[in-house]
């Protein structure tokens, strides 16, 4: 069997390299770590003959999020390397502006969001808007860039602040995930982590984001559901809420998914072609599914991301039926997986390509 | 003829001028036209409530917030909803955005200025001691040589790097002294009210406009001219950009005559592999007669109403039977828009005669 050769893209965290490097040695599989920050990136990439491009988008600061992007779309468009994920799935990734444009576009339900670049266009739709609104950054996980705006008032401030001296996530340990403790611990054994973090908190004390609003429309909820497909294996469970929200709430509730949401998570990712996407959506009036976000890369505290009545496991779609398997898909956050998908398409298109040959 | 079968998008950005002159070619060629405003919230139902044969895009430079805004949009509109633009979105991604064209025109091994991307301060300061004086540092977006610094001497340099990883760049602002007659020009912008407005919106988006996190490092190429080469469907132009002070860019001292059939076949070369129908290049031209790639624009200004003027005559260049022709003509009014238009229905596969 053909030994496979990958490289790692990592992004200006110094330890985004470590699931897909895990993974990379559980399945015996030679790799390079590239820095795509570093200016010898495009040398380091073009100089070996890599199967696959393994990639961990950024998503904390903007311009970091633009250089990935743009590197990436020079490899897959022009240089026509495979990555994974795909080029599209890391474009959306911690892009709410691109992915409410993306959603728009493909005409699938979701929840309906405006990006304003004009002040007077966001002046002139918050007087007439039903509240609350959903005030989104267009780059923060966990619902970090996330403002819930009441009135009038509060949204034109808001809007005010946005073109003026611009919009900050919030900052520093989230409270709401709890574990405090246990937190400190992790930090206290590994300092270096500690330190990255503190980095971290810095540099988002310097990220503002000027010149634009992107407002959603608020749905009301008690949970949200988070939909996973990576390869062929789905998962799902509910993100309770906290407060006002769901998302880094860490707030999670094992439930067995209704058939209909794999049904709508697997319409989603076969239409955008993705191979890995975490989905969240919320249950409209009517009990009509409205996407909320898409991630392609995304963290999960509990070793899995399924569980039917106390069993881990996935759901298969096999013959047009949904299958519930029981079993450990998720170590090492999703990421075995993930190599597990990359390594089946290769396998698939080597296959093809002998097929091709007979012929 | 007058073109009625036709209808377009002209997809509007924050500025006047790209759509104005898009709607003066339409109205000159009688092509219908709808004037849609890309930077607005509702830009995709504007742009999908008719089937328009081709949207005609108005790429942006002023910040990098409405450039981005730009190439996210038409990403959707061209590969998502599979719609016609022009120019290409290729084309659009390259424009104002130097770190951009330097990796494209690595990846495609075309001939280029030696250029680092540090998105590190350590890379980049290192780079800096070993880099040989001057250095020439610019802002990735910036017409005009607006983002461009020559430093002849490293501490300067390195003044400018500790900025771009604390602060942020910001690239000149206010009027471009290197044009001279300041007078004439001051007195020609006071009494025209929508010309002061105007140029108070763009020195405002350009101070508005800091690079910050990352530095764009280029070699110094000793040269006394600049070739600007233009590709707009099958004609070809060139011209060269005369030197005042450091900077052939911005400072609008041109000089014409016949083109050498080496940078005729280096420019088809380069737009062949981009695929690029309108395209401008900006190479130097080394002492033993290679050219070297400084800046690809798919949208430009020029100054006087012909690109390419050979012993008087204002012209083309075009290819025919293997052989560069020059053809006599006026083909750059409305700032070769109207060019650009007649490309256009040409790929729309029409019939009729323009």
């Amino acid at each position: 069997m053909k030994k496979y050769k990958f490289a790692i893209l990592k992004n200006e965290d110094p330890f985004s390299h470590r699931e897909w490097e895990k993974s990379c040695i559980k399945y015996g599989c030679d790799y390079e770590i590239i820095d795509l920050t570093s200016n010898n990136w495009f040398e380091q990439i073009t100089e070996n003959n890599f199967d696959c491009l393994l990639l961990k988008p950024p998503g904390r600061v903007a311009y970091f999020k633009d250089m990935y992007d743009e590197k990436v779309y020079l490899l897959t468009n022009t240089l026509k390397m495979f990555t994974y994920p795909s080029l599209v799935e890391v474009s959306l990734h911690e892009n709410k502006k691109k992915t409410a444009y993306w959603l728009d576009a493909s005409g699938l339900p979701h929840i309906p969001t405006k990006v304003f670049f004009n002040i007077k266009n966001a002046y002139n739709y918050v007087k007439t808007a039903e509240y609350p609104i959903v005030a989104k950054t267009a780059v923060g996980g966990s619902g970090l860039g996330v403002k819930f705006l009441y009135d009038e008032n509060s949204a034109s401030r808001y809007i005010k602040k946005a073109f003026g001296k611009g919009i900050r996530r919030k900052t520093g340990p989230d409270f709401r995930q709890g574990n405090i403790a246990g937190r400190m611990k992790k930090w206290l054994k590994y300092p270096s982590e500690a330190i990255y973090r503190i980095q971290g908190y810095m540099t988002d004390l310097r990220e503002y984001q000027k010149g634009f609003v992107i407002f959603q429309t608020y749905i009301k909820h008690d949970f949200e559901w988070r939909v996973v497909r990576i390869g062929e294996s789905y998962f799902a469970h509910k993100k309770t809420k906290v407060g006002e929200m769901c998302s880094g709430s860490k707030g999670i509730e094992y439930v067995d998914p209704p058939l209909s949401l794999l049904e709508f998570a697997k319409q989603v990712c076969d239409f955008g072609k993705f191979n890995s996407m975490a989905i969240d959506i919320l249950e409209g009036e009517n009990g009509e599914y409205l996407i909320n976000e898409l991630q392609t890369i995304f963290g999960h505290v509990q070793d899995y991301i399924l569980e039917v009545n106390g069993k881990p496991g996935r759901y298969l779609h096999r013959g047009g039926e949904w299958i519930f398997q029981e079993g450990s898909f998720n170590s090492n956050l999703s990421f075995d997986l993930r190599l597990e998908n990359v390594i089946e398409i290769l396998k698939k298109e080597q296959r093809l390509k002998e097929i091709k040959q007979i012929l | 003829m007058l073109k009625r079968n036709l209808k377009f998008a002209i997809l509007k950005n924050e500025i006047e001028t790209p759509a104005k002159w898009w709607i003066e070619a339409c109205n000159e060629l009688g092509v219908e036209y709808d004037i849609v405003n890309f930077n607005h919230f509702d830009w995709l139902e504007a742009c999908t409530a008719k089937e328009y044969d081709c949207y005609l895009c108005c790429p942006s430079g002023t910040t990098s917030l409405f450039k981005k805004l730009q190439d996210e949009r038409l990403y959707i509109l061209s590969e998502e909803l599979g719609k016609f633009i022009y120019p290409s979105l290729n084309e659009v991604l390259l424009h104002e955005n130097k770190k951009y064209t330097y990796y494209w025109l690595k990846a495609n091994s075309l001939p280029h200025l030696k250029t680092g991307v540090y998105y590190k301060k350590k890379e980049a300061l290192e780079a800096l001691s070993e880099a040989t004086i001057p250095v020439v540092m610019k802002t990735s977006l910036g017409s005009t040589a607006s983002g461009v610094f020559i430093f002849s001497n490293k501490t300067a340099a390195r003044k400018k790097i500790s900025k771009a990883f604390s602060k942020g760049i910001k690239r000149r602002i206010g009027p471009n002294m290197r044009l001279g007659h300041i007078f004439r020009r001051f007195w020609r912008v006071i009494r025209d009210k929508e010309a002061i407005r105007n140029k108070l919106m763009m020195y405002n988006y350009d101070f508005s406009d800091a690079q910050r996190g990352f530095v764009i490092m280029q070699e110094y190429i000793k040269h006394e001219f600049e070739w600007r080469s233009v590709k707009i469907g099958d004609s070809y132009f060139a011209y060269k950009k005369m030197k005042k002070g450091d900077f052939c860019s911005g400072v609008k001292m041109f000089e014409y005559g016949e083109i050498p059939e080496s940078l005729l076949n280096f420019t088809e070369k380069i737009c062949d592999i981009g695929k690029f129908n309108s395209m401008s290049i900006d190479s130097f031209e080394t002492e033993d007669g290679k050219y070297i790639i400084n800046e690809l624009q798919t949208v430009f200004g020029h100054e006087n109403p012909y690109l390419t003027k050979v012993g008087g005559d204002e012209g083309r260049y075009i290819r025919k039977d293997g052989k560069w022709i020059f053809e006599k003509g006026n083909f750059n009014s409305y700032l070769s828009f109207k060019l650009r238009l007649q490309n256009i229905i040409q790929l729309l596969g029409s019939n009729e005669k323009i």
